[in-house]
């Protein structure tokens, strides 16, 4: 089979820098799948992309599809024969796939004889298929948002300007509205235009690189740090390595090179936050810190391309800083002047959400939420006094001069805080909470180091999802204007990561208890399902199995900490013998009784276990063991009183995985059971001593997991279809 | 090269690619976008080429002349281009070659941007264009305006041109730039900028604005009705201007802001309703004499 490599490259105006990667991705999977589809051979994909090129190199692809051969069926042979006389149908066959009838045969299938007719199909070249699959393939990009250019009559991320597409040494007939695909690039932005014309497709990168553009997105990150590196030494200094700046800058230049500028040494007074926010949020620039890690007055910026007298760009970008420096420090006094307290009062006049009042009132919320949440963990140590005080000034950089600013200084919320208050003499613990109640900010961010900062964290987003949703900000589909699943999930791994054992649903009412003007009955339910619906997600992350999830939160359980342990310990015995056991176990114990039978109570386990324990029959389904005749009888409810107390003590230590091995553990016994015991005896008293026990045994399964819920190997294939 | 000097050699630019040379709109506006040649023109088949000047007017901005980079009345310089032609960024890159900037020397950057106006109902895709860090120009696709989808596309290139006169002439504050004719920026403006800024924070006539708003309004809405498009729009961008003079006074509150924003937008989209009505009712006389590059 000749091969060729195939190279095509989508010429684009600046794309945000955000979209390259992902659009990548995408379109080297789409092209793979193709070639795929297609039985089109060919070596591993190759990616190239900068903000203003997204190619792809298959190296070694084949030139034409192989040849096959093709069936195809006809009518029925029932239908194609009346009284040995070719009807209509089998003539009308053979003249659509123009062919006599003889060349036609029988095939035998399950649904019968039919008529069919076997032919080669001679395989398409590669080039045809491309050209017809590619512009499809362009235009199907995902984007987080398109736009139209010229006439409209196309839509990408930003106006696609030229096209190279190459098989081999061949241009590829492809054309994408007004555009046709030729062998020609475009160089680096520069005073004059650079064409490139490349010869084959596989000299794409070679040709490129001789122009001064690195198409490779890996070898040029790799060019950005280096160069950066190499550029903060030179200034006696050290780069702060960000590896999101670099990834950024990596798409800001096509050619990295560095270039070192320096600030005032005076604006070192600032926060250090506030200087590397100026320098990277908005200008890009790469901070430099001295042998002892402190910062330098310097920066680090990347150029695309050499220049050869690079001293006016130097000063152009020193100045900009400058400015955006000057006005950090005109925001930085304006707020000291005004004080922590003061930024606090403003608050009050500072509206939250049309309807919800102020922040000043908010505040005021999170206080009392937080002081309830501190007080639902007696067991753990609590500042209460520095909570209480983080709670009452955690918003008031909202109104400082440096966040109203609207620009790069808004993602310093809550930092600015804990500057404001240090510079005040704040003790540091104390300011700290102020910094801490906004994390995690998002997906992978740290979380709060003290117990009083992830207690406030919590009762911010608790506080804001119960407003946001009852002012209408609810999540629908793709809004999420307030970003409330987001926050949802910083509640879960604020309560998951420190392993505080509290329980969703009294959460829930604790930040309800803040809005007097609706009922939590009335909401509770919802937003319990919300944050349910975020936990099964992140639980799914965690590889557990949707039905694993369901079975444990259909338990009745809400403490977040307890439902993952469960579903942790529940996925990860399945595939072992005992999860078959402890399944089975459970639903022939519980398949006796109408599910009506066993209330939910899943509070109430430890208590029963604790009766087990003590030989007791536990409420509400008192049973009396002197009843019990059989022997399987007496086996299992000795087994069960057996494992009670280790049981009582796995569960209240989490050790679930253990827990459910001990339930499956009585699986013997259960058999025995139901082999040995005739429940629904005549005898009334006897009946009914045995489905209390029964329902006792359902409960305790119950409360671990609703094992009906879970689906055993081989059930998914037998389920009746509908 | 004087201030004077480099918005001739702008326009000359943009002459050479067939623009129309416009002059500025005679009443307030927040920006080059708000004149008719660009909110109106955008709307509809027709082709348009056209490049002005836009004496803008954010009250907010005022500094009373002290601060360096600040001033509530700023030149743009707006070019829009419908379509746009397909060589559009090179046409920009060398319009700046044409007023001096060496793009060998210096760094130009497209940095993304959604571009949205709330009160205009109008939003655009681009990128603000970086001059060695600092952005100098608004370079933006619209996609829709007046609550309308466009259909050819408009390209809009603002530039900022106290930022790039001072950055060229090496100048630190606004007030020293040479404008040309023997003055500078602050010889023609220093006494407006004090004066308005005191105008706009401190003296404007709350109750007065309030009603001009209201009445201006009122004004807009009746003569859209009655199709007299050009007249109705202008009261569109007098109300606009009264909601930033109000603004920058501090009289609107917080939870104020989105209405009045909602009436101004309102108003923009039935000016764009009657525009496009006019404009189909006079069979759209543009397109027919549009050959290809410019306006004829």
């Amino acid at each position: 089979m000749p091969k060729a490599d195939f190279l095509f490259e989508i010429g684009c105006e600046e794309i945000p820098v955000g979209y390259i990667e992902p659009a990548l991705a995408q379109l080297a999977g789409n092209l793979a799948a193709h070639l795929d589809v297609q039985r089109l051979g060919h070596g591993p994909l190759q990616r190239f992309a900068t903000a203003r090129r997204l190619a792809l190199l298959v190296p070694a692809l084949d030139r034409e599809q192989a040849d096959r051969e093709e069936e195809l069926t006809g009518p029925p042979l029932a239908a194609a024969y009346r009284d040995g006389q070719p009807t209509p149908a089998a003539l009308g066959f053979a003249r659509s796939q123009g062919v006599a009838l003889e060349a036609l045969h029988t095939l035998e299938t399950p649904r019968g004889s039919y008529l069919a007719l076997k032919r080669r199909v001679p395989g398409r070249p590669a080039a045809e298929l491309l050209a017809a699959e590619l512009p499809g393939l362009i235009l199907g990009l995902r984007f987080p948002k398109t736009m139209t250019w010229g006439d409209g009559s196309l839509r990408f991320a930003r106006p696609i300007r030229w096209l190279v597409a190459l098989l081999g040494e061949e241009v590829l007939p492809l054309s994408l509205g007004s555009l046709r695909a030729g062998r020609v690039s475009a160089g680096r932005r520069q005073s004059a235009a650079v064409a490139i014309s490349i010869p084959r497709a596989g000299d794409y990168a070679a040709c490129l690189r001789a122009a001064g553009v690195e198409p490779d997105p890996r070898r040029r990150r790799e060019q950005v740090l280096a160069a950066a590196r190499a550029s903060a030494a030179e200034q006696g200094g050290r780069l702060v390595e960000d590896e999101e700046l670099a990834d950024t800058v990596n798409y800001l230049s096509e050619w990295p090179v560095a270039l070192a500028g320096r600030f005032a040494p005076a604006m070192l007074a600032l926060p250090r936050a506030v200087v590397t926010t100026a320098m990277k949020a908005h200008q890009r620039y790469f901070s430099v810190e001295d042998a002892a890690g402190a910062l330098a007055p310097a920066f680090v910026v990347i150029l695309n391309g050499e220049r050869p007298e690079p001293d006016e760009l130097r000063r152009g970008n020193e100045r900009v800083l400058a400015a955006r420096l000057a006005d950090a420090r005109f925001y930085w006094e304006a707020d000291r002047r005004t004080g922590l307290a003061g930024l606090r009062q403003r608050l009050d006049s500072v509206l939250w959400i049309e309807g919800f009042g102020s922040l000043g009132q908010r505040s005021e919320r999170l206080r009392v939420l937080a002081g309830h949440l501190a007080a639902a963990l007696p067991e753990r140590t609590v500042d209460h006094e520095a909570l209480d005080w983080a709670a009452l000034h955690c918003k008031a950089d909202l109104a400082s001069e440096m966040i109203k600013d609207g620009k790069e200084f808004t993602k310093l919320l809550g930092l600015m805080g804990r500057e404001y208050a240090l510079a005040e003499g704040v003790p540091a613990a104390r300011a700290a909470l102020l910094y801490e109640h906004v994390l995690p900010r998002q997906a992978g961010d740290a979380l709060p180091a003290t117990l009083a900062g992830t207690l406030l964290a919590l009762a911010d987003r608790l506080d804001a999802i119960v407003g946001l949703w009852l002012a209408g900000f609810a999540p629908t589909g793709s809004k999420d204007p307030y970003a409330l699943r987001r926050q949802a999930l910083a509640c879960l791994r604020l309560l998951l990561e420190p392993s505080l054992p509290l329980c969703l649903s009294q959460l829930l009412d604790a930040a309800l208890a803040g809005y007097p003007q609706v009922s939590p009955a009335a909401l509770r339910p919802a937003l319990l399902d919300f944050f349910l619906g975020r936990f099964e997600g992140l639980m799914e992350e965690a590889g557990v199995a949707p039905d694993i999830f369901d079975a444990v939160v259909d338990s009745g359980e809400t403490r977040v900490l307890d439902l993952q342990a469960r579903a942790l310990a529940l996925n990860g015995l399945r595939g072992d013998a005992a999860f078959e056991r402890l399944v089975i176990g459970a639903r022939r114990v519980g398949n006796i009784l109408a599910k009506e039978e066993v209330g939910l109570a899943a509070e109430r386990a430890q208590a029963d276990l604790e009766c087990w324990a003590a030989g007791r029959a536990p409420l509400p389904y008192g049973y009396d063991p002197g009843r019990m005749v059989e022997a399987a009888e007496r086996a299992l409810h000795a087994a069960v009183a057996a494992a009670a107390p280790a049981l009582r003590d796995e569960i209240g230590e989490r050790r679930y995985g253990d827990a459910y091995r001990r339930l499956a553990g009585l699986s013997a016994s259960i058999d025995a059971y139901f082999d040995g015991v005739m429940v629904n005896v005549e005898d009334e008293a006897l009946r009914a001593n045995r489905l209390a026990f029964l329902r006792n045994l359902a409960q305790l399964f119950l409360h671990l997991a609703n094992f009906s819920r879970v689906v055993l190997e081989g059930e998914r294939e037998s389920a009746p279809e509908r | 090269m004087t201030y004077q000097d480099m918005i001739l050699r702008l326009a000359q630019f943009w002459s050479a690619q067939g623009c129309a040379l416009l002059q500025p709109y005679n009443s307030e506006v927040g920006a080059g976008t708000f004149n008719p040649a660009t909110f109106l023109r955008v709307l509809g088949p027709e082709p348009w080429r056209a490049a002005y000047v836009e004496p803008s007017r954010r009250p907010k901005d005022g500094r009373y002349g002290e601060n360096p980079n600040r001033v509530q009345q700023f030149d743009q310089f707006q070019v829009v281009l419908k379509p746009e032609p397909p060589d559009i960024q090179d046409l920009y890159l060398a319009s700046l070659a044409h007023i001096g900037v060496d793009l060998d020397r210096h760094e130009i950057r497209f940095v993304e941007d959604d571009w949205e106006s709330p009160t205009l109902g109008a939003a655009g895709l681009g990128w603000e264009v970086w001059l060695d860090g600092m952005e100098i120009t608004q370079f933006t696709y619209f996609q829709s305006v007046g609550g309308y989808e466009l259909k050819p596309i408009t390209a809009e290139l603002t530039y900022g041109l106290l930022r790039i006169a001072m950055y060229l002439q090496g100048v630190d504050h606004v007030m020293n730039l040479d404008w040309g004719g023997g003055l500078t920026w602050g010889d023609v403006n220093a006494a407006f900028e004090r004066d308005f800024s005191a105008f706009n924070f401190e003296q404007a006539d709350v109750a007065l604005h309030f009603e001009l708003f209201t009445r201006f309004e009122g004004e807009a809405q009746r003569l859209l009705e009655a199709g007299l498009v050009a007249p109705g729009y202008d009261y569109v961008i007098k109300c606009s201007h009264m909601f930033n003079v109000l603004e920058a006074r501090g009289a609107i509150s917080v939870s104020e802001r989105t209405g009045y924003i909602t009436r101004v937008r309102n108003l923009a989209r039935r000016a764009a309703k009657a525009y496009l009505a006019q404009r189909e009712a006079m069979g759209f006389p543009l397109l027919a004499k549009a050959t290809g590059g410019g306006n004829a």
